[in-house]
């Protein structure tokens, strides 16, 4: 009976791993991208967040990893979205740079618009598609701006006084200003020919520029 | 035409984004979860979120922002649920102690532990080289922000060298002024370079911020050499006293690890007796991340009064984080060397101290245990002994 019961556990977690995070490639009509959705990903702190009826801003980046070092930014995305508790609908205030108000159908949409990581960079996608990649995604739902949390650093040194000088050491080291989400992914690299159309569009690109 | 367009354009939407900012919520009930440090009838005193009031989300943004300042919290967090009446809405905050600092008046303490090697025979010789200090720190006396910190520095023998007690008003209504008090002093014999000038301090003053990083600082200061006693640098003048005008400049974050970034601060103890009699402080620091977990600190200080004294004290401090324990115990290894002088007419006096310790921040409680090399002015000891048969 335990051994069953060995059995199913293993299966259970191994089914858990499965679920992990996934690259995948993609190949849509704008061309071939590498695409991490980050749905599956999300805690019930960082759902529970989005529903708090407040603007929630999602930040989402993907960079390389070597060994333990973290490098260049492969892929950013910021979005601003708050929960109507009356009309209960989403409404997008943010993305990217642009301030951009309008009512979000579902749940869904805002998934497909802030947690899906499209990496279409050609010259990351090239490095990519060769050899693959551990990447390093990490997901920050919060209700304080970037903007916001730089605010809050200063007003707390501008609380570190002279007199006071030393209160200060035992604490103010580590707000958790968000609920942040910080995972690794294997991108595969991509099937040869896949890869040979890749490269094609990368120098037909190069001529046409 | 397409000028008057773009104007009434620009109006309309001006105006439809102050209706937004105004959509005022109505709130049937407030709850408080995770923390007792601020109890839920001081909140509501601050923040004015009472039943039946009608914030805007403006407001309520600003009163999640100043609980995030308060310091107390590691994480503030609201949310807003439809209440039983239609159209009313509950307010729920979830706040996470900072577990930087334990219990609900946010206690912290520190213990240093320092073997001293004198190099000076005729100071080291009689001491005890083993010293102990001990700070005892709230951010949140009485669960309404007053803020206090109060520490003793005793030798081997039991011998108190030093002391500072320290006090704050609450900062959380007014956030652009605060109000400090502090007492201090240090042994000149035992712990020369803790004594800028001054063996006693005493100073109380108000903070005005100015923008993120500047204040202006204006008080009371009363800075003195107690003849005769072990809390005085000989040959200083007795007595500073006065009112106490400065500027302040900070943006490190002086964590238990110092965040990068720089300081600088003037002052100026004012008097009725001249300029010859007034006293000038400075101070400068400059902190810098090196490789890895590494920083490097460079600071100096300098008081003068009148022109003929001087004392300074500058120091060079190396820390390294140890990933031999995890991040909640942050321990690390620092090397630090402090030189000072005092010029005071023809007396002239310097010492010089290199510092080795381990140091760890865990639960509020910080330990630091140090191996000292010091070398203290030998003719201050004369100096004292001379104006004690005086």
């Amino acid at each position: 009976m335990s051994q069953y019961l060995l059995l199913w556990l293993l299966l259970f977690f191994s089914a858990e791993a499965c679920a992990e995070l996934k690259a995948q490639w993609n190949q849509g009509k704008a061309g071939i991208s590498l695409r991490i959705n980050l749905s599956e990903t999300l805690t019930e702190q960082q759902k529970k967040l989005l529903y708090s009826g407040f603007p929630t801003f999602s930040h989402l980046e993907v960079r390389w990893l070597d060994g333990d070092i973290r490098r260049s930014l492969v892929f950013i995305s910021e979005c601003t979205v708050k929960y109507d508790l009356w009309e209960e609908k989403f409404q997008l205030l943010h993305f990217l740079e642009l301030r951009k108000e309008s009512s979000l159908q579902s749940f869904q949409q805002y998934q497909d618009l802030c947690l899906l990581a499209d990496i279409r960079s050609q010259s990351n996608l090239i490095h990519l598609a060769r050899q693959g990649a551990r990447l390093e995604v990490r997901l920050d739902i919060s209700q304080v701006s970037t903007e916001f949390a730089q605010d809050v650093r200063s007003w707390l040194i501008q609380q570190q006084s002279g007199v006071m000088r030393g209160l200060f050491s035992h604490m103010l080291g580590d707000l958790k200003l968000s609920e942040s989400v910080a995972t690794e992914v294997l991108a595969p690299p991509l099937a040869q020919d896949q890869e040979k159309r890749l490269e094609r569009t990368d120098a037909k690109g190069a001529n046409h520029g | 035409m397409p000028k008057v367009l773009s104007l009434l354009t620009l109006l309309g939407a001006l105006a439809g984004s102050g209706q937004a900012a105004e959509k005022r919520l109505l709130l049937e009930k407030v709850e408080v979860t995770g923390s007792s440090r601020l109890p839920s009838a001081f909140l509501e005193r601050e923040l004015h979120l009472v039943p039946g009031s009608s914030p805007s989300e403006q407001e309520l943004g600003d009163d999640r922002n100043r609980l995030l300042a308060t310091g107390l919290f590691q994480s503030v967090q609201f949310f807003l649920q439809k209440g039983q009446t239609p159209g009313q809405a509950v307010l729920r905050i979830e706040l996470m102690d900072d577990p930087g600092v334990f219990g609900s008046w946010a206690w912290g303490g520190a213990l240093n532990l320092t073997q001293d090697q004198n190099a000076s025979e005729n100071i080291g010789g009689e001491f005890n080289p083993l010293s102990a200090r001990m700070q005892l720190i709230s951010r949140n006396l009485f669960n309404s922000l007053h803020r206090a910190s109060s520490a003793v520095d005793y030798d081997g023998q039991g011998i108190l060298r030093g002391f500072h007690v320290a006090y704050g008003f609450p900062r959380f209504s007014e956030e652009s002024v605060q109000f400090d008090a502090r007492m201090e002093a240090a042994d000149a014999q035992a712990r020369y370079l803790d004594v800028l000038g001054f063996g006693s301090r005493g100073q109380a003053y108000w903070t005005f911020d100015q923008n993120q990083q500047t204040s202006i600082q204006y008080g009371l200061a009363i800075y003195v050499n107690n003849r005769g006693s072990r809390y005085a640098l000989a040959g200083f003048p007795r007595a500073l006293t006065g009112p106490k005008i400065g500027i302040h400049s900070e943006n490190r974050l002086l964590g238990f690890r110092t965040s990068e970034g720089y300081s600088y601060s003037a002052s100026t103890i004012l008097t009725t007796r001249g300029l010859n009699n007034m006293g000038y402080e400075v101070e400068g620091a400059w902190t810098e991340s090196l490789w890895g977990r590494s920083l490097l600190t460079a600071q100096v200080q300098g008081l003068t009064v009148g022109w003929e004294s001087l004392s300074y004290r500058a120091s060079l401090r190396w820390e390294q984080a140890l990933p031999i324990l995890d991040a909640a115990a942050d321990p690390e290894i620092y090397l630090q060397y402090t030189a000072g002088g005092d010029r005071f007419k023809d007396l002239h006096y310097n010492g010089r101290e290199a510092r080795l310790g381990l140091r760890f921040h865990s639960a509020g409680l910080i330990a630091d245990i140090a191996l000292s090399f010091r070398s203290f002015p030998e003719k201050l000891r004369e100096t004292l002994d001379q104006e004690l048969t005086q």
